[in-house]
């Protein structure tokens, strides 16, 4: 442990890493109970997926026409809140399956990113890293992002925390109150956008779901009570991904594959611990 | 005469072709209570549902407390069937009573007077004690009063329930009964049921919808509960009369 720690203070980038890790963190434990328990788990998974037609797009209209500030991470956060508002606003107005729609989307993001990806000139783009995730890759200004980014997820959850808990929980009954139902269901699958795409930093495309489910699932089987499961897989959240960042370091293995594998672990193990007393 | 608190004229709906409601026409008085019955499919919950102003109507106009449904909102206290809800939500009773207060809510915390009017909300369906427990730990009859006191905290004018005793054991019906009884001595009460029982006990006058509404007077004759369930739909009635005498095929228990 003690190479991890001399690293923190001499390289910059695993500072950077550390910092982005502890701040998504708060978020996925928070976002990640509102995912769990209105079980939105497969939105979240098309929205990861549909990210990669946004980074493509990015790289394609960067490398072709020049757009010097349509970078990868912007490109990743439109993806995310276009799919977030799509897949919302087609369940609501059209009554449509929501898997169908979640299907569709999450494919043709996939197909999007990976058009834009064979035409863009230039090197070969490295796709294992969007798929698998890297989480070492961030930089001073990523890490700027995210904690804006972190910072308006949770005002915006500590302001209206009722209101959200009101609609997953009786979206009827919120919207007989005067809450706008429909706006407040949007503006959680934008936030589960927005996590999404730091998570796909982490663990990349096909591992992100696991992190914001697991420590929020983890945490469910003991808590009764939302906040409660907030706190829990915020911790959580926290000890897997810096304890992973930490342990991956050490062993030089993959980040995002060790941190998905302790967090399934975890999990498992949660079922062999007797439920909170009935 | 004070005017109407509900007051239906005319109202017809459909979703798609047929008509589910055809030139409804009927008032409730205040202080009145009126049981709403008819056979499944008959358009009850569809009515409930214009009258919550989560529908609109086709044709004709329906007011509430002298406004809107949409406005009226506010005033009115709604309690849908416990069982719809995801039975593994982490959530408080009290927190669930809470929500009867959203209104009042613009961000951040509830205030203490809405706690106060919660937990008293909470006590008049004898729930007190049960405020911190986790919606999942509560009985059937516990999660339906829980609902009914979440109506209660929005300190309505007019109460509306959709099938309160709807697969709850008879035991917890009786203690159901009580508190509506209780209700009804202070407010308006619209009720929607299968359950012939509540109705007799609870209602002042009984409206019968199956696409057109009928009013009714009570007690209601064997003849004309056989007129409102016609048809060979399976009725509450019926599946009571079996359970009585220890026939429980036709009960849903948990």
């Amino acid at each position: 442990m003690t190479e991890f720690f001399e690293a923190i203070q001499n390289v910059p980038l695993i500072r950077y890493s550390l910092l982005a890790g502890i701040v998504s963190s708060l978020m996925f434990g928070v976002v990640g109970s509102f995912v769990v328990t209105r079980r939105i788990g497969y939105i979240a998974a098309a929205i990861a997926h549909s990210i990669l037609g946004g980074i493509g797009a990015a790289i394609y209209f960067n490398r072709v026409h020049g757009v010097e500030w349509l970078t990868p991470m912007i490109g990743a956060i439109a993806a995310a809140l276009i799919s977030a508002a799509v897949i919302g606003w087609v369940t609501i107005q059209f009554k449509e399956r929501e898997d169908t729609i979640i299907g569709a989307i999450w494919a043709f993001g996939m197909a999007t990113g990976l058009m834009f990806i064979y035409f863009a000139p230039g090197t070969q783009t490295n796709l294992e890293s969007f798929i698998m995730g890297n989480i070492l890759i961030t930089s001073e200004k990523d890490v700027i992002a995210t904690v804006v980014l972190g910072a308006l997820v949770l005002l915006f959850v500590a302001l209206f925390y009722h209101k959200l808990v009101a609609v997953c929980f009786d979206e009827e009954f919120a919207s007989l109150r005067g809450v706008s139902a429909r706006v407040y269901y949007l503006l959680l699958l934008a936030i589960t956008g927005i996590c999404m795409v730091l998570l796909v930093r982490v663990a990349g495309i096909i591992l992100s779901l696991a992190l914001i489910v697991l420590p929020a699932a983890t945490a469910s089987r003991f808590a009764g009570r939302l906040w409660v499961i907030m706190i829990v897989a915020v911790v959580l959240s926290i000890i897997y991904n810096v304890g992973g960042l930490a342990l991956s370091f050490q062993m030089s293995v993959p980040t995002g594959p060790l941190i998905v594998l302790v967090a399934c672990t975890v999990y498992a193990a949660s079922f062999f611990v007797k439920r909170r007393a009935r | 005469m004070s005017s109407p608190i509900v007051c239906c004229e005319n109202v017809y709906f459909r979703y798609g072709n047929p008509w589910v409601l055809e030139d409804v026409s009927f008032t409730v008085p205040a202080g009145e209570s009126l049981a709403v019955i008819g056979p499944n499919g008959g358009g009850k919950s569809t009515l409930l549902k214009i009258l919550l102003g989560l529908e609109e109507p086709n044709r004709g106009s329906v007011s509430i407390l002298g406004e809107t449904p949409e406005n009226a909102r506010c005033r009115m206290g709604y309690v849908p069937q416990a069982m719809r809800f995801d039975p593994l939500f982490p959530i408080t009773a009290l927190d669930i009573v809470l929500m009867g207060r959203l209104d009042r809510l613009k961000f951040g915390r509830f205030s203490k007077h809405c706690h106060e009017v919660a937990k008293e909300a909470l006590n008049q369906v004898d729930l007190a004690d049960r405020a911190n427990r986790p919606f999942a730990d509560l009985s059937g009859g516990e999660r339906q009063r829980v609902m009914i006191a979440r109506a209660l905290a929005c300190e309505p004018e007019l109460l509306l329930l959709d099938e309160p005793t709807a697969n709850i054991d008879l035991s917890i019906e009786e203690q159901l009964l009580e508190i509506l009884e209780k209700l009804r001595e202070n407010m308006t009460i619209l009720l929607v049921t299968h359950d012939l029982d509540l109705v007799s006990t609870l209602g002042d006058s009984v409206l019968c919808v199956n696409h057109r509404v009928h009013r009714h007077s009570l007690p209601l004759s064997g003849e004309t509960i056989r007129e409102i369930y016609s048809g060979g739909k399976r009725i509450e009635h019926d599946r009571r009369a079996r359970h009585q005498q220890g026939d429980h095929s036709a009960c849903e228990h948990d």
